[in-house]
């Protein structure tokens, strides 16, 4: 039996939510820990190590002291996989790029604030390459283990860009457009299971943008439904799924899909 | 067969009758304002009158996800069909559905010459119990010739004021409506609605086609280039809802899932959509209809074009559910019509 590929789990600015996701996978995981090793995870256990084949990197990048921690963990691994919409596009707290950073520091810390280094809210993409992103806010387990067992097999992974509005219908949820609520399903990506709108509330638009998505249409119909521009833009600007640097992690996501494709097991390809 | 005349409490008898040896998807409430059909666990739960559900009950033929077959490595490898699928019984299906259920069965075991195992082995073990509807501002039957559809169904009920009208159109139609009692011939102001009720219903539609299914796949070739593509496409999400919702739809992917552990998996089916942007991609990258406007076109185009010459009408039973749930309000008939007129 061929050594076993060697995991490691990275967090940097984030919740941890989304690690949290994969710890509470129960059984799936147990069989997935059977086929890997597990060498660093500082959430779930004391051991580390440096020496690891596949990092799942959680969390955006906040503080230039963060780059050559994350330069260094590039360098390591042979894949390296953006885990939860904070990686691959900034997250929640990407909405601070939009404000006055001074005000925002003094705003939550009080006069604290100058000690802390914050800065632009960045995806990983906008510092090293990334080989493979898991979206969502927080991720869908099942789907890591779908990438997760795409890698081992060697397969690409490709998320799927139909909208949430898709798996909202196959579910049979009523349209909470309906109901008088905003809703960002139509642009956003899928593979959540439509989960908000399972529970009657909306999509914001956690997993970030499909790959085409219709601005121009989401623009025109929800104003047609009453809103007003700053109602639909303070609902693209939880994910500040208008900025520019979302385009560009889009764009980034996009052309990198299939980067996993180059070699059959890419964690033996050193 | 005379017909006769049922009380609510004996459709709930028929059905409490269906659910003793089937499975019964019925249309039951869903959110505020919204109706589903749904599988259910008591006749109470089903709805008698609803003007569409979200999805058609082509569910219960096509589910959204299925595996094909299954495989596994370990005891020894071995690959499986599914399970035989239980019977079932669809309750509640308007005509322009039962409709639908022809035409997907023309599309699912005729077509090409070939059958699908998986649809024809819960086709087989099917009965139907349609019921009768009266339009809303989204229905277009009449101009697709579905508003008045019988076949297809086993038993099927028209709802007379608290009553119903039923016909047994076959023997397990006879078997279901023996399980309501003795017969009952319906009042004779009963009947007479009943008897007047298709020139009610065709009076009712608002929306029309302004041509008949046979002029389509001209008219539509001969303004392959309108600007109407455009124009509809700037308006839509490609989310794909007007084709998961569509009873008349079938098109699904197929991959091959295998579970974390390695010891087993199977060929899953889905759902796919001719809107999203990854249909028409192949190996190698190219996208044939990497542009909205082409994979608009193409629904309409797919619909009244290609499968209506094949199939010899259009792929489209007037149900108005593509219309009713698109979330940019792009309209069916509209996007027809306009066409239509933009060739006079
Ligand atoms: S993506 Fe969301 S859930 Fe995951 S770490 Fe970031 S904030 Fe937490
Ligand atoms: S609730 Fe949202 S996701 Fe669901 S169909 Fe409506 S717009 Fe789409
Ligand atoms: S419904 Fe929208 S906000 Fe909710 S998990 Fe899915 S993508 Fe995220
Ligand atoms: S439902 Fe409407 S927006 Fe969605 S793909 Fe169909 S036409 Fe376009
Ligand atoms: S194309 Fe629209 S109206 Fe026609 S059958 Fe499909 S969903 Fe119904």
């Amino acid at each position: 039996m061929a050594e076993k590929p060697r995991i490691a789990f990275f967090d940097f600015a984030c919740c941890e939510g989304c690690q949290l996701t994969v710890l509470g996978l129960g059984e799936p995981l147990l069989k997935l820990l059977e086929r890997v090793e597990v060498v660093t995870w500082r959430e779930a256990m004391s051991e580390r190590s440096d020496d690891f084949d596949i990092a799942f990197v959680e969390g955006s990048i906040t503080r230039d002291s963060d780059i050559p921690r994350l330069r260094r963990i590039r360098e390591q691994a042979k894949v390296l996989v953006a885990l939860g919409t904070c990686a691959t596009l900034g997250g929640p707290h990407v909405s601070a790029n939009n404000c006055d950073r001074g005000e925002l520091l003094r705003l939550v810390y009080g006069g604290e604030g100058a000690q802390f280094e914050a800065g632009e809210v960045r995806p990983l993409s906008a510092v090293v390459q990334v080989d493979a992103f898991i979206h969502g806010c927080p991720i869908n387990g099942d789907e890591f283990l779908t990438v997760a067992n795409h890698l081992l097999l060697g397969k690409a992974y490709h998320p799927p860009s139909r909208p949430v509005c898709h798996e909202c219908k196959l579910n049979q949820y009523e349209c909470v457009l309906d109901r008088g609520q905003i809703c960002l399903g139509p642009v956003t990506r899928g593979g959540c299971d439509a989960i908000c709108t399972s529970r009657g509330s909306q999509c914001f638009g956690c997993r970030g943008l499909v790959d085409d998505p219709n601005l121009n249409a989401a623009r025109e119909v929800l104003a047609e439904h009453g809103y007003t521009v700053s109602d639909i833009i303070g609902m693209f600007d939880i994910y500040s799924l208008r900025s520019p640097a979302a385009a560009e992690a889009r764009e980034t996501a996009r052309q990198d899909r299939g980067a996993i494709e180059k070699g059959a097991e890419p964690w033996r390809s050193r | 067969m005379a017909p006769s005349a049922l009380s609510a409490a004996d459709v709930r008898s028929v059905l409490a009758r269906a659910m003793e040896s089937t499975a019964v998807l019925a249309p039951v409430r869903r959110g505020r304002s919204s109706f589903a059909f749904q599988w259910i666990a008591d006749p109470a739960e089903a709805v008698f009158s609803y003007p569409r559900t979200i999805l058609p009950p082509k569910q219960a033929l096509l589910p959204p996800r299925e595996d094909l077959f299954v495989f596994q490595r370990a005891p020894e490898p071995a690959v499986r069909p599914p399970a035989a699928p239980d019977p079932i019984t669809l309750f509640g299906v308007h005509p322009c559905d039962l409709a639908a259920i022809g035409q997907l069965d023309w599309a699912m075991q005729e077509r090409h010459g070939i059958c699908d195992p998986n649809y024809a082995a819960r086709r087989a073990h099917t009965t139907i119990i349609g019921l009768e509807c009266l339009p809303d501002e989204y229905c277009f039957c009449p101009s697709v010739g579905t508003a008045h559809t019988r076949a297809g169904a086993d038993l099927f009920l028209t709802p007379v004021g608290e009553e119903f009208v039923a016909e047994a159109l076959t023997e397990k139609g006879e078997a279901l409506l023996a399980s309501a009692g003795e017969k009952r011939a319906p009042s004779a102001e009963a009947r007479d609605t009943w008897e007047h009720w298709a020139e009610d219903k065709e009076s009712r539609v608002s929306r029309r086609l302004k041509a008949q299914p046979k002029e389509l796949p001209d008219l539509l070739e001969a303004e392959y280039e309108s600007e109407v593509w455009e124009a509809t496409a700037a308006r839509c999400y490609s989310c794909g809802t007007c084709t998961s919702v569509c009873p008349t739809c079938f098109c699904f992917d197929v991959e091959d899932v295998v579970e974390v552990g390695l010891a087993s998996g199977a060929r899953r089916r889905q759902y796919d959509s001719c809107q999203f942007l990854e249909f028409a991609s192949v190996a190698g990258g190219h996208n044939f209809r990497g542009e909205r406007p082409d994979r608009v076109r193409h629904r309409w185009f797919r619909k009244f074009v290609h499968l209506n010459r094949e199939y010899g009408d259009a792929f489209c039973v007037g149900c108005g559910r593509c219309t009713k749930f698109c979330t940019a309000d792009i309209g069916l008939v509209e996007v027809l019509n306009s066409i239509v007129e933009a060739s006079e």
